[in-house]
Parts: structure tokens; sequence; C-alpha cells
């Protein structure tokens, strides 16, 4: 694994000359800087749209319940790619761009029609002053590095996969319908399962649910499980409200009298 | 659609889980107008194209490949050792003039993330910009500038104070640029001064001496009220002359406009000529000097203050006072950075950290903090008792002559910024300006977001297109860093609460005219826009 810090300026070096548009501004520069990681993005969500199906209501594979012993990889909290990881994660389980959830990020893929850069430790994982997704990974890593490993190995077992995120999603197993074939699974990949809802809720909501609340409650609808909201920054990031096309209550970066106006397309939100 | 669906499943992952919580999950928390190109004024003619990286040539910023630190800041700096600079870079830095645009890259910093290596860019723009505002008005180099030298910020031929452009009664009388009003009360007074008409005038309007959202007055050591004060250059004014943006009425019966100011733009590439600065905006501060002593320590002007009227029957008193600068804004609008840059400094002596408070590690007397007061006796950062307002018979002694402002700085500078000015202090060697430190750069760090105007004009191009402030859901473009606060301006909002603690660019970007909407015209295109300045406001 890289560390962070070491991998950051070889792969700054890599955007300039992918997307120089961005830092040296002329006159005569085209009117939107576009790079090639750009147009992956959009692919990649597009090819992500077989998730919709996928992730409320896929019928459960089973799985070979073999466990991985929580020692056999840690999570590091200064790793490149274990943030990329995170960030793909991420994205696969919100249905938003990795460069939404995480300012900044890029495959770091040369240009078409070269095959995309699926090296996660040459990933830009993205450097933004808010930085929400290093709380996060933090506040995960420090309660369930287990689960949250094996979350992130199933990133990178699937990262080459020609639909990233169905594919993890897949793996994981998250909805309901897989709840019968749980006796079959290892407890690191049920407590997985339900920390993928976790890390949802704490995106969408800037909230922690605990993973054994969330288990609880899937078990007995009567139980209510607990949350505590993350941090001020987690509940000024909270991606509801902005799909939404609104904004927390008391804090908002839009114009002054943007409400006598009807919301701006909800793609201005999420890309 | 296919993002809608994708998204459905986000939200829909959301709402399974949570559709069993049955709780809220929030609870816990709290113009395109005509700008004249017209440029009588030298600042930024030619640009500054220097920046913190070697440039391919003079007449290409574009950095070399790979990209290399420049000299300034490749050399190396030992631990309490002084900095010696170069007498060549020294002389290149010191001359290069005003940046007419940020020129930033995320490389040049092995060890740096791309942010930090963009901040690290728009902080040596900074200091550039610092450097040339503060250069000698009569053009004499500022290696050799005496402490009470004209800067050229302080020149009218160079920048207006705003009461000088918000004309009383507009419906008659317009700005001129140059033109500086002495009040009568002024010249009665001082008769015996041949330059008064050159002379810095201060009216001591609330403004002047409450920080904003009226969060109270700054009181230095010496019991004194700290003074504040608002400028622009020539490109700002003759947009607010070609919109009559200076009339209330005006901007009234013109609500339709989106008020846009001109964005400083570099020469074409390969040329040296060309370029504009743009729009820059200055806020100072001032604190009131007495002794000789403290006129070496601070850049100085010989001002006049215009204390506010006793009563219907009496002249206001007009003081002279020797001033001296403890804090310096410079908003300035770019055509890739349309909200805006955002630089801040302070004199050294002003406040202590928060941590050397805590560690003792404090100097003998500070601006306006007491090393000899406990926290007790003297709580930091509170508000002075009310009242607040200066009175006739104290002139600029604050009326509880017992208090004095305990001020600490809660964000410390980063190590980063810590270093950079150590060398810039370098550079200016024994004058006065090595006195003064670079707080940090806000800037829009969302690309490319801060460079866009309108993103549905697919027909315009990018750098003629107008700011853009109906983006959402951050008109802002992601402001890094999140919160900036000067000591002596934003004394009471410093902190890291999204919202409530000070930040340049959210504070701004609220600001509006005096705009309303028109009863026929579409609501959707009506902004009330100011193009992040408050300035509008003051229209009379």
């Amino acid at each position: 694994m890289r560390a962070r810090n070491g991998a950051h300026g070889s792969t700054a070096t890599t955007q300039e000359e992918i997307a120089p548009m961005n830092d040296i501004p002329y006159q005569q520069r085209p009117p939107v800087a576009r790079s090639a990681h750009d147009d992956e993005r959009t692919n990649g969500l597009t090819r992500r749209t077989v998730l919709a199906g996928a992730a409320a209501v896929t019928a459960a594979a089973t799985l070979a319940a073999v466990d991985t012993p929580a020692a056999a990889g840690s999570v590091a909290a200064d790793s490149t790619a274990d943030m990329s990881a995170f960030v793909v994660l991420s994205a696969a389980l919100t249905g938003l761009p990795e460069a939404k959830l995480a300012p900044g990020f890029s495959f770091n893929s040369p240009k078409p029609p070269a095959p995309p850069n699926t090296d996660l430790s040459t990933m830009d994982p993205g450097s933004d002053p808010v930085d929400i997704k290093q709380e996060y990974f933090d506040w995960i890593n420090k309660r369930r590095p287990a689960a949250f490993e094996k979350l992130l190995q199933i990133v990178r077992d699937n990262i080459k996969a020609a639909d990233r995120a169905k594919a993890i999603i897949d793996k994981i197993q998250l909805d309901d319908e897989s709840k019968k074939d749980e006796p079959k699974r290892t407890p690191t990949e049920i407590e997985a399962k339900y920390l993928a809802r976790s890390i949802v809720l704490m995106w969408y909501l800037g909230a922690w649910y605990d993973p054994d609340d969330l288990q609880a409650g899937s078990n007995d609808p009567k139980v209510t499980p607990n949350f505590e909201v993350i941090s001020p920054k987690a509940y000024t990031q909270g991606w509801a409200l902005k799909v939404a096309q609104a904004h927390p209550m008391g804090y908002s970066e839009m114009q002054f009298g943007y409400w006598t106006r009807p919301p701006n397309p909800r793609s201005d939100f999420t890309g | 659609v296919r993002n809608s669906r994708l998204l459905a499943v986000g939200i829909g992952l959301a709402l399974i889980t949570v559709s069993f919580l049955g709780q809220p999950v929030f609870a816990q928390q709290p113009a395109t107008g005509s700008a004249s190109s017209t440029t009588t004024s030298s600042l930024g003619h030619p640009c500054n194209l220097l920046h913190d990286l070697v440039p391919t040539s003079d007449t290409d910023p574009t950095p070399v490949n790979p990209p290399k630190l420049t000299p300034l800041l490749a050399q190396e700096l030992i631990p309490g050792k002084q900095f010696v600079v170069d007498h060549k870079i020294k002389d290149k830095i010191l001359a290069s003039g005003l940046p007419c645009q940020e020129t930033v890259s995320g490389s040049g910093g092995e060890t740096k993330t791309v942010l930090e290596n963009r901040q690290r860019g728009f902080d040596f723009y900074s200091w550039l910009t610092f450097i040339a505002l503060n250069s000698p008005a009569d053009k004499t180099p500022i290696a050799h500038s005496r402490p009470d030298i004209k800067a050229k910020w302080e020149d009218k031929a160079n920048f207006m104070q705003l009461l000088n452009v918000m004309v009383k009664d507009p419906a008659k009388n317009t700005p001129e640029w140059g033109k500086r009003t002495i009040p009568q009360e002024c010249r009665s007074r001082y008769k015996d001064i041949k330059n008064i008409d050159d002379m810095m005038v201060i009216e001591m309007i609330e403004e002047t001496f409450n920080e904003p959202f009226k969060t109270g007055p700054l009181i230095d050591q010496q019991g004194n009220y700290a003074l504040f004060d608002i400028l622009m250059n020539h490109e700002m004014f003759q947009y607010m002359l070609d919109n009559k943006l200076y009339s209330k009425k005006a901007q009234q019966e013109n609500a339709t406009l989106r008020v846009d100011f001109p964005s400083g733009i570099n020469p074409d590439k390969g040329k040296t000529e060309g370029g504009d600065p743009g729009a820059i905006m200055i806020k100072v501060s001032w604190r009131v000097i007495d002794s000789e002593k403290d006129k070496q320590k601070f850049h100085t002007a010989d001002a006049l203050i215009l204390m506010p009227r006793h009563d219907d029957k009496s002249e206001p008193p007009c003081l002279r006072k020797t001033l001296g600068l403890v804090g310096f804004h410079v908003g300035h609008k770019t055509v890739s950075r349309r909200q805006w840059i955002w630089t801040s400094f302070e004199h050294i002596d002003n406040v202590p950290e928060d941590k050397e408070i805590a560690n003792a590690r404090m100097k003998p007397s500070y601006n306006f903090y007491n090393p000899k007061c406990d926290a007790q006796k003297c709580p930091v950062n509170q508000t002075p008792p009310h009242p607040w307002d200066p009175t006739y018979s104290n002139g600029l002694k604050f009326g509880d002559t017992a208090f004095k402002s305990q001020i600490s700085r809660v964000v410390p500078l980063t190590d980063e910024t810590k270093d950079l000015n150590k060398r810039f202090q370098a550079v200016l060697g024994d004058t006065v300006w090595k006195n003064y430190m670079l707080l940090t750069t806000q800037w829009p760090s969302g690309f490319p977001c801060s460079t866009e105007g309108d993103p549905n004009d697919k027909i315009t191009p990018a750098d003629k297109q107008p700011t853009d402030v109906k983006k959402q859901p951050d008109m802002n473009c992601a402001p890094a860093p999140t919160f900036l606060a000067n000591s002596t301006l934003e004394t009471y909002s410093q902190g890291k609460d999204p919202l409530a603690s000070s930040s340049c660019m959210s504070c701004h970007g609220n600001a509006v005219s005096h705009q309303r909407h028109p009863a026929d015209f579409d609501a959707r295109n009506f902004f009330n826009q100011s193009d992040f300045t408050f300035m509008l406001e003051k229209a009379r």
C-alpha cells in the first residue's frame, strides 16, 4: 500500500498532464476543461444503471461461507489505495459519482482507447477543503475495522469488473432478500453487509447507524436503531437533501433569495 | 433518466434501511454590464505573471515539466538561522507588479496534496499582490520605503474609498474618479494643511468602528477604537459608474441587471502586453498610533477622522491622527475564480494564537491582547460592554476606559503559510512591511465550477460568461480553506462552525443590492446579485 502523502506528488503530476487547463488559466482556453477521466465518470455512472434492480431486490446467490480472518488484511488510515477503494465503494452503494462524493477524485485513466485505470494505488482520491470522506473513513475504521477491510477487499476484487458497481453490490448481498442465506455466511460477511448499509446512511444522512442496530432492526421491525450525527461538518454534507434539491436546515451555500425561484435541475446537485 | 434511476437506488437503499427507524434523522443538530476597459492606473499593467513554480519562460507562465519550485521556495529554510534571499530573486519579486490573475498548479510539492499545492500557489499570489499594492505610490522601490510613505492603494489615482463613490444626493452628483471629498469640518479646522486634498479621510460611520453583522467594536490596548475602511480600484469603480450602482434609486430602476464586475485576466499566451487586473476591493483596519516607537513598527498614514455629529446644532469634530495599518483584506475577481480570491494580512503583533497562550509562549505585548492579564480578569474574544458608539467628548477613545479588547487567534496559521511568510518577510528586508504576515488565501476550489459561468449557456465562451450565482448547491464552488477570519476584521466570528464562523465567500455570497423583483419580470430570471460585495448596500 502506498502512503497517501507519497502518492499525491506523482498523481498530481499526472493530473496536470491530463487536465492542465484547471491550473494554468488562459483567456483563450476552451470553455470547459474536460479530461479523459471526466468521460469515464459519466460512463461509469451509466454502467451502474443496471444497479437499479440489483441493489434493491437482488436475489442473493449462495456463497460458500469461507470467512476471511480480520488479521488477513487491515485498512490503512493513510493509504491512498484504501481511500480510493472507499470512495469507489461509496459510489457503488450510494449511486452518486465518485467525484461528487470526493471532489477531485480521479481514476487517472489514460485517454481512450487505452483501457481505464484499475490500479487503486494510482488513483487520486481527491483533495477538497471539506474532506468529509476522511472523516467517514476514520470513523468506520475505528469502529468496524474487520468488516471495513472486508468491504474494501470486495472493491479490490471487483475493480476490473465491467459493471463495477453491480459486481460490488452483488458481492455484498446488501438487500433483505439475502437474509435467508445469512446462516451460511461468516460473521464478518454479515457484519460487512450491515456496515454497507451504515455507509449508505452515513453519506445520505451524515449520521451513524451502528451495523448491529441495523441488523437488529432488520430482524425485528419494532426495534428502533439509535443514531448519532457524526459531526457538524457531516450534518452539512448529507446527500439526502441535496438529492431533493434542497439543503440542511440552517446551512446553505445557495444565493440569498434562492427560495423565490424553482430549484435548479437535480443534475446540478448530483452531477 | 439513468442517473435518476441510479439515484433512486441510493435513496431507496437509504429509505429501506431507515424505513423502520420512525424518527427524523437531523433532529440533533442545530450583468452583463458594459464594464469599461479604460485604465488610468499602472497597477496590473503589465500583469505580473510570476508564480510559485519555475515558468517555461517570462512570457509563458506554464510550469516547466517536471514542475519545480521557484528558487525562493526551493531554498532551504534552516530553523534558527536568518533566511538570506539572493538579491536577484529579491529584486525580481519586489518589482514584479500586480498579478491580474492567479497562476496556480496542483503540482510542485511531492509530499503535498493537490489542494496543498494549489494553496501554496494562491498564497504566493497573495504575497505578490500585497507587495504590489503596498509599494510606494511615488514609484520608488518598496525596498527603500519608509513606514509613513504612501502606498499605492492609498493613492487616489489607484483606489477610491467607498464613501467617495457612494455620493450624497446621487440624483445631482456623480462620483468622479480620483476625487476625494474633504469634509468642510476638516477643511475649516485644518486650514494650514497644504496637501489636505491628498489626505486619507475616514468618516466615523457605524461600519468604521463596528465589525460585520454589528458584532462589536475592537478596542486596542491604548483604549482606542480600531477603524475600518473600504476601497475599490478603477476597474470596479468604472463598472459602478457605468451602471449607476452608486445610486439606490438607479439600482432599483435597473432591477434586471445581473451585477457582474470585470474579471482579471492574464495576457494571451506568449505575450506580456495586454491582460487586465479586473475588479479589486480592499478592506483595511487601522489603530491609532501615539508613540514614536510604534510609528516605526507599522505602516502609518496621516489621516483625518470625521467624528459623528453630536447633535443638530454642533459641528462634528474632525481629528487628525496617525494611523497604523493592522489588517489588510484584498478581494480580487479573476476570470478563472469568479467567486473572487480572498487574501488576508495582519500585523505580526496583533494577537497571540490560542496555542501560544496555552503554552505561555507570548510576545511582551500585542496590539489587541495583554499577556499580563489573566483569563479570569480578561476573558478572550469578548465583545466590549455597551454603549459601543463613539462619543463627541471621547474622540477615538472607547467610552468605558477600563475596557481593552483581549483577542486571541482561534484558527492558527498553517505551518506552510508560516514558512512562506518567513521567505517573503526576508524579501522585504528591513522595511516596515516585514512586520506583516499572510493569514491565508481563500479561493473557490471546485473545478470547473469556479471557471464556468452559466452551465446552460453553451454559446458564450467561458471567459466571457457572467458570474453565475444560481449555481446549486454551492454557489461558492467549495471555498478553500473553508474558514478565514482576520483577528481585526472578523474578531468575533473566528472558528470552524459551519455557516457561523467567518468565511469570506460564504458571507459575501449572501450580499445583495437594492434591486427588487419587478412585477412584470419572470422570477426565475431575477437574481438581485451583487457579485460578492456588500458595497452596493451603501448606495444613497
